[in-house]
């Protein structure tokens, strides 16, 4: 996982100048790379015409203001923030618009989720209908203390980590030191885009020694927020329940 | 063309294909990652058969499986992706995650920190016990991370025409988008009617 600043031109400028007709559906997406076995297909992506036309929907060729690295996809990639990183295809060599629903590999059976809000269904169940993984749901990460760190009775012990969501922006993070039974608001940190993790601190200063299982939970500007326990697919995606972090005070 | 920049995460759902050396006049060195893996009979053979697509990183750090679920990845792999794997290697590889990384038995390499809790035993019927079991994930403090204004409380639930225990059973029965489906086999009648008592009583 990274947080970077990309640079580049927009899909929007690129399509407006080669001149898309109005039928058009999807954009798609192919890169230098090969697949590492004969029978494995090529990797291909495609996008939604309107997401292709959104303003920040970039194909990027600097990152943090210097020309992209080979393995961070030299000369120029896709860039789709919000969106998971699967879209994001590196060393651009293609760009087709489409006038029907691409049903390459990559697209279709892989990279689903069940066709649901969730995004879940039953734990071991099929969901009935599938769509392609978009946009990242809401999450907090809790990055310092590590679990199993070691504190001290009555000395400050600051509480730290990011969050982030799929392009809303994080509009409140919530920390608990007791397992989830009461929570405070952490302060959050500078605000570089909606797009971008944000910081967040929580002071605490533990008074008792014991177990402490300390969580983090976010939500975004229009109310989405992280499960307590597990949501289920196939593919394992999106999981974002609110992770414990226990530490010891002595 | 006017340049444009934003600051944005890029967050992987998985392994993607990796860049192959071509005929390019160019060319990089690409980093070595080497994953620290559970030693075992069939280690060498995880190494070569699915290090030679993916990094292993994946078996350290993601929630253990049981031998049957390794033996369905194994199949995933072969199938579905089109990996070189032969039915010899096959087995072996499967055996080894069962071991190294399943849920029968613990191994002590590699064991990621801060994973869930261990299942509780089954407890009696109890609303509020239920409740947290199968709705708190998204339903805390009667609330919905899913749709955050169809909250559980009475004038939410009314609204969406839910008044009586009966009404939050046939929900759960058939809820629509949004919310898993719990049938009678996972959720029995009995069980069903406390969480919507609870429910009724305790989210006003």
């Amino acid at each position: 996982m990274g947080n970077t600043t990309w640079g580049g031109a927009r899909l929007k400028d690129i399509l407006a100048m080669a001149g898309v007709k109005p039928d058009s559906r999807e954009v798609g997406f192919n890169g230098m790379d090969n697949p590492p076995a004969a029978k494995v297909p090529d990797f291909v992506k495609t996008v939604p015409m309107d997401v292709s036309l959104r303003d920040d929907t970039i194909v990027a060729y600097e990152m943090n203001g210097k020309p992209l690295l080979m393995l961070n996809g030299f000369p120029a990639r896709l860039i789709v923030p919000g969106w998971y990183a699967t879209y994001w295809v590196k060393a651009l060599t293609e760009i087709t618009v489409l006038s029907k629903e691409f049903e390459g590999f990559w697209m279709k059976p892989a990279y689903r989720i069940p066709d649901d809000p969730c995004a879940c269904v039953a734990p071991g169940g099929k969901p009935a209908r599938t769509v392609p993984i978009t946009r990242m749901n809401t999450r907090s990460i809790i990055v310092s203390p590590e679990a199993g760190t070691s504190l001290r009775r009555n000395q400050p012990a600051e509480i730290m980590g990011i969050a982030f969501d799929g392009g809303y922006g994080i509009r409140e993070v919530v920390v608990s030191t007791d397992d989830g039974k009461s929570w405070g608001t952490a302060k959050l940190g500078k605000d570089l885009g909606k797009y971008s993790w944000i910081q967040w601190r929580y002071p605490w200063k533990p008074g008792k020694a014991g177990t402490y299982r300390l969580m983090a939970k976010a939500t975004n500007a229009i109310g989405e927020s992280q499960p307590s326990g597990r949501l289920w697919n196939p593919s394992g995606y999106m999981w974002n329940t609110v992770e414990k972090t226990e530490v010891t005070v002595r | 063309m006017k340049k444009i920049a934003v600051i944005a995460i890029l967050l992987a759902v998985a392994a993607t294909a990796g860049a192959k050396e071509g005929a390019t006049v160019r060319s990089i060195a690409l980093p070595v990652v080497e994953t620290p893996l559970a030693d075992g009979e069939g280690k060498l053979t995880v190494m070569s058969n699915c290090g030679s697509c993916h990094s292993l990183d994946y078996l350290v750090t993601q929630p253990r499986l049981s031998p049957a679920a390794w033996t369905a990845v194994v199949e995933k792999m072969r199938k579905v992706y089109g990996a070189e794997i032969s039915d010899a290697d096959a087995v072996a590889v499967a055996s080894y995650l069962a071991s190294g990384y399943g849920t029968e038995k613990k191994a002590a390499v590699g064991e990621a920190a801060g994973k869930g809790p261990a299942p509780k035993a089954a407890a009696a019927v109890s609303g509020e016990a239920s409740f947290r079991k199968y709705c708190n994930a998204c339903h805390a403090g009667g609330g919905n991370i899913v749709k955050p204004a169809l909250t559980l409380h009475r004038k939410d639930l009314e609204s969406n025409g839910i008044r009586t225990a009966g009404d939050i059973v046939g929900l759960l029965r058939d809820p629509g988008p949004g919310m898993p489906k719990f049938d009678e086999k996972s959720v029995p009648e009995a069980e069903a009617r406390a969480i919507a008592e609870y429910v009724l009583k305790t989210f006003k």
